[in-house]
C-alpha cells in the first residue's frame, strides 16, 4: 500500500516537473509569441524580430518564467511590451513591408494597414488582442497592465480612432 | 450587431494575417547601420586598443605643468593674473600658475 502511494506521489511529481519544464521552455512559445506580435504590429518581418527578441529574453529569464503563476500570461505581457516598443520606433513613412505580399495585398487590406499605422501603439495592441486574438478584457488588462474597467473604454476609443483615420 | 465597414475590413485583414505561417527561429534581421556597426566594431576596438597602448607608452601630452596634468583655471584667477601681470594671455596662464601651485 505504502509502495503504491509512494509511487503515485513520485509519478505526480515527475509529471508536474515535466509540465513545468514544458511551460518554461522558450521554444514552446515560438508560435504563441509570433502570433501575438503579428496581431499587434501587423507585419510579418516585425513580428519575427519581436519574436526573436522575446524568445531570447525568455531564454535569459528561464528562472523567472518558472516562478510566475501563469507563464503564458507573462510571455504575452513581455511580447506586448516588446511589440509596442517596436511600433514606437516605426515611422508612418516607412515602406510597406515585403512580408505583407504573402497575404495578397488588396487595396482594402492596404488601406487597413495604412490606417493601423496611424494609430497609437497601445491602440494597435488593443485592437490586435481583442479582434484578432479574441482575448478577454481580463487578459488584455493583464497584458497591458491597466485596470480591467479601462480596457473597454480604451478599446472603444481605439475602434473610433481607427474609423476616424480610415475616413481621412 | 452590425459592424462599421472599416471594422469589417479590419477583421478581414486580421483573418488574412492568420494565414501567414509561423517562421522558424532565425537570427534577427540586420539593418544597414546595424551591419555596418557590426563590421566596424573590430576595427574600432583595434584602434582604441592601439591608442591606449600608445598612450601608456608615450604618456600624456605635455600640458606645460610639472605634473603633466592641465587643470583649467577659474575666471577669477585669470583676472587676478591679468591685473598683476598684464602680459599674461589666455594661453600662458596655466604654464605660469602651475609651478606656483595655484591651480587647485
Amino acid at each position: 500500500m505504502a509502495i503504491v502511494l509512494h509511487s503515485n506521489i513520485r509519478s505526480e511529481a515527475v509529471s508536474q516537473r515535466e509540465r513545468c519544464e514544458s511551460a518554461c521552455d522558450p521554444a514552446n512559445y515560438r508560435e504563441f509569441v509570433f502570433r501575438c506580435a503579428l496581431a499587434i504590429c501587423g507585419e510579418p518581418e516585425g513580428a519575427e524580430d519581436i519574436a526573436q527578441d522575446v524568445l531570447l529574453l525568455l531564454l535569459r529569464a528561464k528562472r523567472k518564467l518558472a516562478q510566475v503563476d501563469s507563464p503564458s500570461a507573462w510571455v504575452r505581457k513581455v511580447t506586448v511590451r516588446s511589440a509596442t516598443r517596436y511600433l514606437r520606433r516605426k515611422r508612418h513613412s516607412d515602406p510597406i513591408p515585403e512580408g505583407l505580399q504573402a497575404i495578397e495585398l488588396s487595396p482594402e487590406r492596404l488601406a487597413v494597414f495604412e490606417t493601423l499605422r496611424k494609430l497609437e501603439p497601445e491602440q494597435r495592441a488593443l485592437l490586435g488582442m481583442a479582434l484578432n486574438q479574441g482575448l478577454s478584457y481580463r487578459e488584455i488588462a493583464e497584458a497591458l497592465d491597466i485596470p480591467e474597467g479601462t480596457v473597454a473604454s480604451r478599446l472603444n476609443a481605439a475602434k473610433k480612432a481607427f474609423q476616424r483615420k480610415w475616413d481621412l | 450587431m452590425k459592424q462599421e465597414p472599416s471594422l469589417d475590413h479590419l477583421a478581414e485583414f486580421y483573418a488574412a494575417l492568420d494565414t501567414i505561417p509561423t517562421p522558424p527561429i532565425r537570427a534577427k534581421r540586420q539593418t544597414f547601420l546595424g551591419a555596418l556597426s557590426f563590421a566596424l566594431a573590430p576595427i574600432a576596438a583595434a584602434l582604441l586598443a592601439s591608442g591606449f597602448i600608445l598612450f601608456c607608452t608615450l604618456g600624456p601630452a605635455d600640458s606645460g605643468s610639472a605634473s603633466g596634468v592641465q587643470i583649467p583655471m577659474d575666471h577669477f584667477a585669470i583676472e587676478e593674473m591679468k591685473s598683476t601681470a598684464p602680459e599674461v594671455t589666455a594661453g600662458t596662464h596655466t604654464e605660469r600658475l602651475a609651478p606656483l601651485g595655484r591651480h587647485a
